[in-house]
């Protein structure tokens, strides 16, 4: 069986195509030996590494305004932080319509219906009522990223602490499961915005396992929601 | 732009960004929303990707508004990140859907014809291509180029990319990457014949 040689045009071809890789140094050694065995007897190819040698020094040495990202940033973490709010104010009305669902049903099964709707009535415009009241009463979240003058609004958490929404399909064995498996527990909540506090048990714990802890909870189907309850620092 | 501050300043030199090893580290620490991590990723891509996204779309402002769309990505979605791959083949990539995103929202073509670029050259025949600013003959080299050929150029020839990660960016394959490169080439040499000695040198396929 004879194997064909590549013409001349085509291997010509080919390392003409590879030419700029050649000038920019990434081809590999194979590559390499094979275009300087063909430029030693190319003349358009040997000139052709001149023009890209040009063009190659030109891209990378052309002058650069070099502007402070540091403003940039701040205006993306403005961002991230609203919507990181809009979904915990999400999450809170959410729980409350199903807590007003589920007090609708418990109504409707222990009244008549004329007394059911008086009382769903009153009951519904307590909610209401209370859940305004309660939102007007609510300190804004704090940033998360800090500032001076917002540091004690993270009073009464623990530096392991993490603020966690469990789903609303979560059942009770799923989270103590969940809490076993990396040795969290609730210390506190559910709170007005239905957030309750997971602490990792092991205080002493090295910053890595804390993280590991706060990922295995964002990951887990029984959370929709969880962040540091005390913000992790951010370069000085 | 509007975030231009007193910080400004020119420079020859290429931006450095971390290596590979600790893109990968600070990728697994955003993960678990250590913003420390992410600050430090955005700072080190920050120049890279401000510089391609303006060599892609020429649009200063709208350069901000690529790189944190990025960034935003790449903070919303670390944990999708294949960790096979590079870092940042994987952040260059989204730039470069993204700048191809504002280049399709733009109502008018993305590049010029090569008449169009040759007027916006000044008196070649009397001060010659030497005499011309670098940036300047750069910037009508790649207003000739449609955003694919940028794109190749940019990243092959300031970035030091090889074509096959040049495919990967730009999710095409590797042959692709080459004809990109070829055309972009062709289209140079027209424009500054000066480029291959005062006569335009076209790859006619022959052999010294």
């Amino acid at each position: 069986m004879t194997t064909q040689k590549p013409s001349p045009s085509s291997s010509h071809d080919d390392v003409w195509a590879i030419l700029p890789w050649y000038v920019n140094g990434t081809l590999n050694e194979e590559d390499t030996t094979r275009v300087r065995n063909h430029i030693r007897l190319c003349l358009p190819c040997r000139r052709e590494i001149t023009v890209q040698q040009s063009l190659h020094e030109s891209l990378r040495h052309a002058p650069i305004v070099e502007i402070s990202a540091r403003p940039s940033f701040e205006r993306l973490m403005a961002r991230i932080d609203r919507e990181d709010r809009m979904q915990i104010t999400k999450t809170a009305n959410e729980k409350t319509h199903a807590l007003r669902t589920r007090w609708g049903e418990i109504l409707e099964r222990l009244l008549t219906p004329g007394r059911f709707s008086i009382a769903l009535a009153l009951s519904l415009a307590a909610a209401l009522t209370w859940s305004l009241i309660v939102q007007e009463m609510t300190p804004e979240e704090p940033k998360s990223y800090r500032t001076v003058a917002n540091a004690g609004s993270f009073e009464g958490f623990a530096p392991h602490d993490v603020r966690v929404a469990f789903a609303d399909t979560a059942t009770e064995p799923e989270i103590r499961k969940l809490l076993e498996s990396i040795n969290g527990e609730i210390t506190d909540g559910p709170n007005s915005l239905g957030l309750y506090t997971v602490r990792l048990k092991d205080t002493d714990a090295p910053e890595s396992s804390y993280l590991q802890f706060l990922q295995r909870l964002r990951r887990n189907d029984a959370v929709s929601f969880a962040e540091p309850a005390i913000p992790l620092p951010l370069s000085k | 732009m509007s975030h231009a501050t007193s910080e400004t300043k020119m420079s020859s030199s290429l931006p450095h960004g971390p290596d590979e090893m600790s893109d990968g580290v600070l990728i697994e620490r955003i993960c678990a929303s250590d913003q420390q991590a992410f600050e430090s990723l955005y700072k080190a891509y920050y120049q890279r990707l401000f510089r391609f996204s303006l060599r892609m779309t020429r649009s200063l402002d709208r350069v901000e508004e690529i790189i944190n769309d990025v960034m935003y990505v790449v903070w919303r979605k670390a944990d999708t990140f294949n960790a096979e791959g590079k870092v940042s083949t994987w952040i260059f990539g989204i730039a470069y859907n993204k700048c191809l995103k504002v280049l399709s929202e733009r109502n008018n073509a993305d590049h010029l014809t090569l008449e169009d670029a040759e007027d916006q050259l000044p008196t070649i025949q009397d001060s010659g291509l030497r005499n011309l600013e670098i940036e300047d003959w750069l910037s009508v080299a790649f207003a000739a180029l449609p955003a694919d050929q940028r794109a190749v150029l940019e990243l092959a020839y300031h970035h030091g990319l090889h074509y096959n990660e040049i495919a990967a960016i730009m999710d095409c394959s590797e042959n692709t990457v080459k004809t990109r490169m070829f055309r972009a080439r062709n289209k140079i040499r027209a424009l500054f014949p000066e480029l291959s000695g005062n006569r335009p040198d076209f790859h006619d396929g022959n052999l010294l």
